[in-house]
């Protein structure tokens, strides 16, 4: 009797992590994607700008990176976590209390280096120190930052990453509302 | 064989010959545009190892355009590796600086002939961050709020002409200290602004440097930038006459004789006594040599400012200072610099003799003449333009020319430096300036025209 109450919590116990572990699995994918960051609509032009970018899956094999691949910290599953609860609130938020014509994008666009991760890089990049086939010039411009030599993380060079023509989405989105 | 058969084989065989004559001379004789340097005609020049297919494109159609580009550029270190022209010179769409050469035209590719320092630090990233840490960071900076040096050179030199005014800066003071880089409607940049390659330009993206003042592009060559001519272009003249002290010191002598036969290509930090028989300007300032290692902060191995109108050991975190750097911490890397070559009392005795001559500059010149001026300025007895002021202008000189050239004549150790052109001009000036001052105060006037 008693064996068979272990047995049965047991069972449950594992019932509700693997359950628990699917919902969470499924809401983390649910919420980390193109489709729900633009349920904001200050985010249309960022993604306008990603859809026309390699890592939006403007390339060949139609890859694409998902926004929080880039956009959250992939040090360690509690990083992830704490990432994704600091932007998400921000963004609510944002969204509910501020004015959002008053964001100025551009000028945000000087502090990528807070809102994407080396890590998140890596994650794919992974083997970019010691890639095989990589030309010369790559593997010298890297050289400095495999050796820890420099504080720039990946966004301080390829500053326009991820999203192709922001500038001038943003600027031809500003026109636009402005109605001019 | 008929008859006509052989004609017919005879007449070509005479017209082959006569080809291959006239083939043969014509790959002889040069062709008449031909001549050295211009590489579209000298050779092609296809190379498709390394490089991006833009790259190429650039290369190729660039060769004919810019002969002396190319030219510099295939012997470089980044035509080893693989960093061709849209490498530095690509931008994105959306950059202000974007444009696009007839080449590209209808292309999605965008260029600039801007390269901010930002671009050579993708790659070279301790040594942007490096510079932005030195003294040469702030070499236009220093001076956006200068108005009196703003006076002189618009007002005075430019002599406030309604069209040219800004002719001296443009030509002069742009050139080595750098300006804040505009562009026009075009995204080109402005005649007003470039080209210059001006040590602390301001660049439309915000970064500020600029790399080719010392390592001049397309070459950029190791032997350039550690021979002393890199420095020279801007640290000469009355006011700071750094490669002439240099000349004049016995690092100049051993470089002067023997400096061609020096191997200048080693690697960063493995460039060392042995390659050179005598320091270079880059040696002391910035090599990697012994324990201490390369660096881009020309204020890392610096105690005293000798350039300011009083000297003082440097004691400030702040860029933009002109006290920046450490002092104490400077002056123990220098000594390491020196041991490399000399032993430990020659190194002692060297500072011990120079900092005597800042200090002598400091306390019988640069205090007693601050003090007469001050009192004059008080009594209302200097003119209001100080380049009409007979005492105004022998102050100048006092500290700005003379007084600077006594202190790094010293501490450079270029001996007619701290004396002729130095200390003896300097008593010249305060027994001058005494006189002025006596005068004014004995008349109440202000003498002369």
């Amino acid at each position: 009797m008693r064996l068979t109450k272990i047995a049965a919590v047991l069972v449950f116990l594992g019932l509700f992590a693997v359950v628990s572990w699917a919902v969470t699995d499924y809401a983390f994918d649910a919420t980390g994607g193109e489709a729900f960051c633009t349920t904001c609509h200050t985010m249309e032009p960022i993604a306008e700008a990603y859809r026309r970018d390699i890592h939006g899956g403007n390339n060949p094999q139609g890859i694409q990176a998902q926004c929080v691949d880039c956009h959250l910290s992939h040090d360690n599953p509690l990083a992830y976590f704490y990432t994704k609860a600091k932007f998400g609130l921000n963004d609510v938020y944002a969204q509910t209390f501020k004015d959002l014509d008053a964001i100025d994008w551009q000028a945000l666009r000087e502090h990528r280096e807070d809102y994407v991760f080396d890590s998140g890089c890596l994650k794919c990049h992974r083997r970019l120190e010691t890639a095989p086939g990589q030309d010369s010039r790559t593997y010298v411009a890297h050289r400095p930052y495999f050796l820890g030599e420099t504080e720039k993380k990946c966004v301080s060079c390829h500053e326009h990453v991820g999203h192709k023509d922001l500038s001038s989405i943003l600027q031809a989105n500003h026109r636009q509302e402005d109605g001019t | 064989m008929t008859t006509v058969t052989r004609q017919l084989l005879i007449f070509l065989g005479l017209g082959l010959g006569l080809l291959t004559v006239t083939g043969a001379q014509a790959q002889e004789e040069p062709k008449k545009t031909e001549h050295m340097g211009d590489m579209s005609h000298v050779q092609a020049i296809t190379i498709d190892r390394g490089l991006t297919e833009k790259g190429a494109e650039c290369i190729a159609c660039h060769k004919d355009k810019n002969p002396g580009i190319i030219a510099d550029w295939k012997d470089s270190r980044h035509a080893h590796v693989g960093v061709s022209c849209i490498d530095c010179h690509g931008k994105e769409k959306d950059s202000p600086m974007a444009y696009q050469c007839e080449g590209i035209e209808g292309t999605d590719s965008y260029i600039s002939v801007l390269v901010p320092p930002s671009t050579c630090g993708r790659c070279h990233a301790r040594e942007q961050e490096q510079f932005n840490e030195s003294g040469h960071f702030r070499s236009y900076r220093q001076i956006i709020p200068k108005d009196s040096l703003h006076a002189l050179v618009k007002r005075h030199e430019g002599q406030d002409h309604p069209e040219l005014h800004n002719a001296p800066n443009e030509t002069g003071c742009m050139q080595c200290h750098g300006t804040e880089i505009k562009l026009g409607e075009d995204n080109r940049p402005t005649q007003e602004t470039w080209p210059n390659a001006g040590m602390g330009n301001i660049y439309p993206d915000g970064s500020t440097g600029d790399c080719d003042s010392c390592h001049t592009r397309h070459a950029f060559t190791l032997k350039e930038s550690r021979h002393p001519r890199a420095c020279a272009s801007c640290h000469l003249g009355p006011d700071h006459p750094n490669i002439e002290i240099f000349e004049n010191s016995k690092h100049g002598q051993v470089f002067l004789v023997e400096g061609d036969d020096w191997t200048w290509d080693s690697a960063p930090d493995a460039w060392e006594p042995g390659d050179y028989r005598g320091p270079t300007c880059a040696t002391c300032h910035m090599s990697g040599i012994g324990e201490l290692k390369t660096t881009h902060n020309i204020t890392e191995r610096l105690y005293w400012n000798l350039w300011a109108k009083e000297s003082r050991v440097r004691n400030s975190s702040d860029v933009m200072s002109p006290w920046y750097g450490d002092g104490p911490a400077g002056r123990e890397k220098m000594e390491k610099v020196c041991l490399s070559c000399h032993s430990k009392t020659h190194t002692k005795n060297f500072f011990e003799q120079g900092d005597k001559a800042v200090r002598l500059y400091n306390e019988a010149y640069w205090k007693p003449a601050k003090a007469m001026k001050d009192e004059l300025a008080e009594k209302g007895l200097l003119k209001e333009n100080p380049w009409a002021d007979e005492f105004q202008i022998a102050f100048y000189h006092m500290w700005h020319h003379q007084g600077r050239r006594a202190r790094q004549g010293a501490l450079m150790a270029g001996p007619d430096y701290a004396h002729w052109h130095g200390f003896f001009e300097l008593q010249q000036d305060i027994y001058k300036l005494k006189g002025i001052y006596e005068k004014r105060l004995e008349t109440g006037k202000i003498e002369g025209y």
